[in-house]
């Protein structure tokens, strides 16, 4: 008696389990997580916006980090670089994700739940097509930037989120790659990456050849299926800026203060800003 | 026990496979007058866009009978020429009560992420019409403590008429005044400037040369106008149908840094704010970093919008162009003495530019071209007859 219904227990649960998956199978096609998590830090040390960090004896946080990526790609030995698409959410668009915290732009306003605070004003997320390489694969490597052919389009008509207006300059230039503002008490140091070099006829035309200096960057780093925490180490995209001389870069050609963000962020330098966590 | 067990998948595979029925959605049939490409504006689902509507707010956006003294209507102060602003340093309300803030233009407010000058919170226009109607400090148009006799006067013909058509024969009521009301200003859309035959249409003698070379200055990294004056409708506080991600920006560009001479240690270390009179933000968030933060307003017909700034303390728009090449304004005298530039909060983009007299004909110039001469002499838009 207690065997059958340990026996009708048993099959109940099977049924209910298989009845779960295919209930969440269908919404999600596939219960694999396949997502990348980028998080800004410092020397290693995961930020927030509230978090503290210090240059000269100052106390800094960063105020804004937005930046698009594009194009992520999967090494495995056999079939060598794959794409890995991503899915297509208010963050994500024909292969290109916006990833941004925006610093509790939303916070002051009392009314709005907490999590439409964090759904509207942060994503450190990529959301991507589960994909079975995604367990076998070696190296992965991702584009900071978006492809010339989306990069200049009318803002209005693009898709979310390449129609995000404080991420564009203007049709000639197309958008800012990567915008990080950091601030400490008395003072601020921006830094905006985008393409320069962009022949147009004016601002609102767009180029018709690639820009001189697209400013985009491949960031290869090895792939560990188990770990796909991506850090942004300002630490190190401030490696020998002195951030209360050479106060802001917005990728002018030739402006002393990009000299050294360029070359940090991978542009005329190796990259060292990402890495994947713990390596 | 294997054919139930079959059964029973069966049916949950059906189950979770099956969509549920898309909801029909009401298509409004209200045609937003954009070209083909631009974004349609987001209206509340409360209130969606009618052309009854849209005529109804009319008639009481210019009815004197909306305020309590039967003095003054919305139009008083936001007067189609001016884009809908008036030409005063700061409006004046119907019992003569000075309001401490210039009235804002009325252009393409359907497309607004946030109202009035500084309010983070003030996402429909059917609450901030409320403002005008129903505030008591300042006094606009008075309506509180004389609701109902207000109310009666539009108990006639001709607008039960008007009522009857915007809203299925309900009766005139305040939360259908409002209604109506917020419906006839979103339809005051401007996207018909020269500028936008530039741009958008792709006609490349739409604007001068000089204008051109302006609009090249204005987004340059130089000047880091676009920053806050950015996308389709000049500011970044913009929001529409395609506009997924919620910003909601608010700026200190620098206009006064008040030492309170009751703050001793303030005076001697040189800390000020904006007048106490109106601190922008920081008002509503409570936060001192918000200190003097307002909303960039949309730069659309800002040639006829003059006088400038939140409350109206800028007389010109070449006075504008001074202003933010000097990084901000130092005032020497009075009460609200202070050296703006050096305002703590101020914007990282508010730094000072370098700017020719040439250069500043172009920007001008530029500025002109975002005036849309058919905004500003719509028919649709006028007092109706």
């Amino acid at each position: 008696m207690l065997i059958k219904t340990i026996k009708i227990m048993f099959i109940r649960c099977f049924v209910m389990l298989f009845v779960s998956y295919h209930l969440i199978g269908c919404s999600e096609q596939n219960t694999q997580t396949a997502q990348l998590t980028f998080s800004p830090s410092y020397s290693g040390v995961i930020l927030n916006c509230q978090s503290i960090f210090n240059l000269k004896n100052t106390a800094w946080h960063y105020q804004k980090f937005q930046m698009y990526i594009s194009n992520v790609e999967l090494f495995e030995k056999e079939s060598g670089w794959q794409i890995w698409p991503m899915k297509t959410t208010p963050y994500q668009h024909s292969n290109v994700a916006l990833i941004a915290d925006n610093c509790g732009e939303l916070q002051q306003i009392n009314n709005l739940s907490k999590e439409i605070r964090q759904k509207e004003d942060t994503n450190w997320q990529i959301i991507l097509e589960p994909t079975s390489t995604q367990n076998i694969a070696t190296k992965i490597r991702f584009t900071l930037g978006v492809p010339f052919e989306l990069n200049h389009l009318n803002p209005l008509t693009q898709p979310s989120p390449l129609n995000f207006p404080s991420m564009f300059w203007v049709w000639q230039t197309g958008h800012k790659f990567l915008r990080i503002e950091l601030a400490s008490q008395d003072e601020h140091w921006l830094f905006h990456l985008g393409s320069t070099g962009c022949t147009a006829p004016s601002v609102m035309r767009s180029p018709s050849q690639p820009c001189k200096q697209p400013n985009t960057v491949v960031i290869e780093l090895p792939f560990n299926p188990k770990n796909k925490n991506i850090h942004f180490d300002i630490a190190k995209l401030l490696a020998e800026i002195d951030v209360t001389l050479d106060t802001s870069c917005q990728s002018a050609f030739g402006d002393k203060n990009c000299l050294q963000p360029l070359n940090n962020i991978g542009i005329t330098g190796k990259q060292q800003v990402f890495s994947i966590e713990g390596k | 026990m294997l054919k139930i067990l079959n059964s029973l998948l069966m049916i949950s595979l059906l189950v979770a496979c099956s969509k549920a029925p898309e909801q029909t959605s009401k298509i409004a049939s209200y045609q937003w007058p954009i070209i083909e490409g631009f974004p349609k504006p987001q209206v509340p689902r409360t209130n969606p866009m009618s052309t009854e509507k849209v005529a109804l707010g009319r008639e009481l956006f210019y009815d004197v009978n909306l305020s309590f003294n039967k003095t003054q209507s919305c139009a008083s102060c936001h007067i189609q020429s001016h884009a809908f602003a008036e030409p005063l340093t700061v409006s004046i309300g119907s019992t003569g009560q000075q309001h401490r803030r210039n009235a804002p233009a009325l252009v393409n407010i359907a497309y607004n992420k946030t109202l009035t000058w500084a309010h983070d919170g003030l996402i429909t226009l059917e609450r901030q019409i409320l403002l005008p109607m129903f505030g008591e400090q300042p006094i606009e148009l008075g309506i509180t403590g004389h609701d109902v006799e207000v109310l009666q006067r539009f108990d006639t013909l001709r607008y039960r008429e008007l009522f009857v058509q915007a809203f299925y024969g309900k009766a005139p009521s305040y939360e259908l005044i409002v209604k109506a009301l917020s419906s006839f200003i979103r339809s005051l859309i401007s996207l018909d400037s020269p500028f936008d035959r530039y741009a958008y249409l792709g006609d490349d003698n739409a604007i001068s040369t000089s204008a051109l070379r302006g609009m090249n200055l204005f987004f340059s990294e130089k000047l880091e106008c676009h920053h806050c004056h950015g996308g389709f409708n000049f500011t970044q506080s913009t929001s529409h149908e395609k506009q997924l991600i919620d910003r909601r920006p608010f700026h200190n560009t620098g206009l006064y840094n008040v030492i309170d001479p009751t703050n001793a240690e303030n005076m001697q270390a040189g800390i000020g704010g904006y007048p106490k009179l109106d601190i922008g933000l920081a008002e509503i968030s409570q936060k001192s970093e918000d200190n003097g933060r307002f909303r960039a307003p949309t730069l659309r017909n800002i040639a006829v919008s003059a006088p400038y700034m939140h409350d109206g303390s800028i007389e010109s728009l070449g006075a504008v162009l001074d202003f933010y090449a000097a990084g901000g304004r130092e005032i020497s005298k009075g009460i609200n003495q202070g050296d703006g530039r050096k305002n703590k909060y101020k914007s990282v983009f508010i730094k000072g530019f370098k700017m020719t007299e040439q250069d500043k004909k172009d920007l001008l110039a530029f500025l002109h071209t975002l005036t849309d001469n058919s905004f500003l002499t719509n028919p649709a838009f006028k007092r109706p007859r």
